[in-house]
């Protein structure tokens, strides 16, 4: 390499001038959680010795979680249903972990789901799908287990549901330490931590029957129910978009655009991301059901497909306080 | 996946610790640099690369090693990104930086000869830095911080060859392949003509 490149090489790093670095705080912080999720990852390597540890490790919220699982098996006295598959894996994201009698199942992408097995996310998330139409999607720290094609167990973490719609003829009841969670066609998402439990409807109608009082409660868009013990405060109003929702949200598989319309892709964007639908005319909306899309949308957040999707068929699009503007 | 890529895979797999602390020095300043460039926050990107990391880990026995380790690591970053952007937000979400470019990706993974030089003299200099330090990280370690600590900080040879732990020689042969790597990356990331050396 010449002198002279030699010093071009100097002049540009002097120009950028030193890089970024992160806070000491924010390092420490950093690396004290990654360490964590390094010796996790390593701690699952062996996972018959790692098990019992673990679940020592858990303490008081393992002992509520077996507590609730006795209870609700205690309740009915029955023998345990032959396993038969409930649900199917989506999306994988990190390394979920199913077990089922004691045994780890490997999980892949159309992995079958069977009653009776639990499923921990431990760092990571999944969606899954129940029956044609139903999705359930489990967050960070959630652990459930799957009891029959219409039931699951909550027993830490979040879950998000989305029925399919109001046509769609699903139902999946959601057992916590608070009771039950029933919908009628709807997008909500249940948290539970300890002895709290928190639902949130995103869009449609949800049932809370809670186990102490029987006491039912219908919740409808924006509603959110928190209950501890007896104690129960309702909130209304609440956004069905953000941050609340984004986890659920980056869970969702692709739609697959190819030779869609415009008008299906719209329709589906804002379902995704709890967001109305606005088009600036009739006549707008009218071309949205003829433009046909092409290609994929695979790895895009979502600006970069409004920006893509815009770009190809040139009907501005632009989300704005909740609402995916079409058109001027 | 590099050799270099392997080995460091394998040493974490296997529980060195000194394999962690390598992974953790090397890689969470470059996410966090990654993370800032698409956000305001500084304490936000910190938090996003500090979950990319977390996300890795957890899942690097799955890592299979189709792109390059700081490729993956970006990967998993930009997921954050999005995850954790609950309000949409433009700059964040579409910007495009040169290194979304998978030609760009993939030329930068394999570092390959491109002989052209000092490109973009005259291009926007906010475009430019972000571009010389996108470049900086994407060096193979520690070529980034041999050439600040020699033309930022003026170290001289012998003090580089300390820090190093290495002999006075060995770490100026070091330089000059640094520099060439870096001549070569941010070349292929401006997308400057070939000219030839100015």
């Amino acid at each position: 390499m010449s002198q002279e490149t030699d010093n071009s090489v100097e002049r540009l790093i002097k120009l950028a001038g030193e890089r970024d670095v992160p806070s000491n705080e924010g390092t420490r912080r950093a690396r004290a959680a990654s360490e964590r999720a390094w010796r996790q990852m390593l701690a699952q390597g062996s996972r018959p010795a790692r098990r019992g540890g673990r679940f020592l490790a858990y303490g008081l919220a393992t002992a509520a979680s077996v507590a609730l699982v006795a209870w609700m098996m205690g309740r009915n006295e029955v023998e345990p249903p032959t396993p038969v598959t409930v649900a199917r894996v989506l999306t994988l994201d990190g390394t979920p972990v199913a077990s089922h009698g004691g045994i780890t199942i490997p999980l892949t992408v159309n992995s079958p789901l069977s009653s009776g097995t639990m499923l921990e996310t431990t760092g990571g998330r999944m969606a899954m799908i129940f029956g044609n139409t139903l999705s359930l999607r489990a967050d960070h720290g959630t652990r459930i287990t799957f009891d029959a094609a219409d039931q699951v167990t909550l027993l830490a973490g979040t879950l998000y549901v989305d029925s399919g719609g109001l046509n769609a003829h699903s139902s999946l009841k959601i057992r916590t330490p608070a009771g039950e969670v029933s919908h009628i066609g709807t997008q909500f998402q249940v948290f539970v931590a300890g002895d709290l439990t928190r639902v949130r409807v995103r869009e449609g109608r949800v049932m809370v029957e809670s186990r102490q009082d029987a006491r039912r409660q219908e919740l409808a868009t924006g509603d959110a129910l928190e209950i501890r013990g007896d104690q129960y405060v309702l909130q209304h109003g609440l956004q069905t978009f953000g941050v609340d929702w984004a986890w659920a949200s980056a869970l969702a598989p692709v739609l697959e655009i190819e030779n869609r319309p415009l008008s299906e892709f719209l329709a589906w964007l804002v379902r995704e991301q709890g967001l109305r639908l606005h088009y600036s005319s009739e006549r707008l909306q009218e071309q949205a059901a003829e433009i046909r899309l092409h290609g994929s949308l695979d790895g895009l957040d979502v600006a970069a497909m409004l920006e893509r999707v815009s770009l190809v068929t040139g009907v501005r699009l632009e989300v704005r306080h909740g609402v995916l503007w079409v058109g001027a | 996946m590099n050799q270099g890529d392997r080995e460091l895979v394998e040493r974490l797999l296997r529980g060195d610790a000194r394999a962690f602390d390598d992974f953790f020095n090397e890689y969470f300043p470059k996410l966090y640099r990654f993370a800032r460039r698409r956000l305001s926050d500084p304490v936000l990107a910190e938090d996003v690369a500090q979950g990319a990391l977390c996300r890795a880990l957890d899942s690097l026995r799955g890592f299979r090693g189709e792109a390059a380790l700081f490729t993956w690591l970006c990967t998993l970053c930009r997921r954050e990104l999005s995850a954790r952007l609950g309000e949409f937000n433009p700059a964040a979400g579409s910007a495009h930086l040169a290194e979304e470019d998978p030609a760009v990706r993939a030329a930068l993974e394999s570092l390959m000869a491109n002989e052209s030089t000092d490109p973009l003299l005259a291009a926007d200099r906010a475009q430019l830095r972000q571009a010389i330090r996108v470049a900086l990280d994407y060096l193979p370690a520690p070529y980034g911080d041999i050439l600040e600590w020699k033309y930022l900080r003026e170290m001289s040879i012998n003090e580089i060859a300390q820090r190093l732990g290495r002999s006075p020689k060995a770490s100026e042969s070091l330089l000059t392949r640094a520099r060439e790597a870096f001549r070569e990356t941010f070349t292929l990331l401006a997308g400057a003509p070939a000219t030839g050396d100015r």
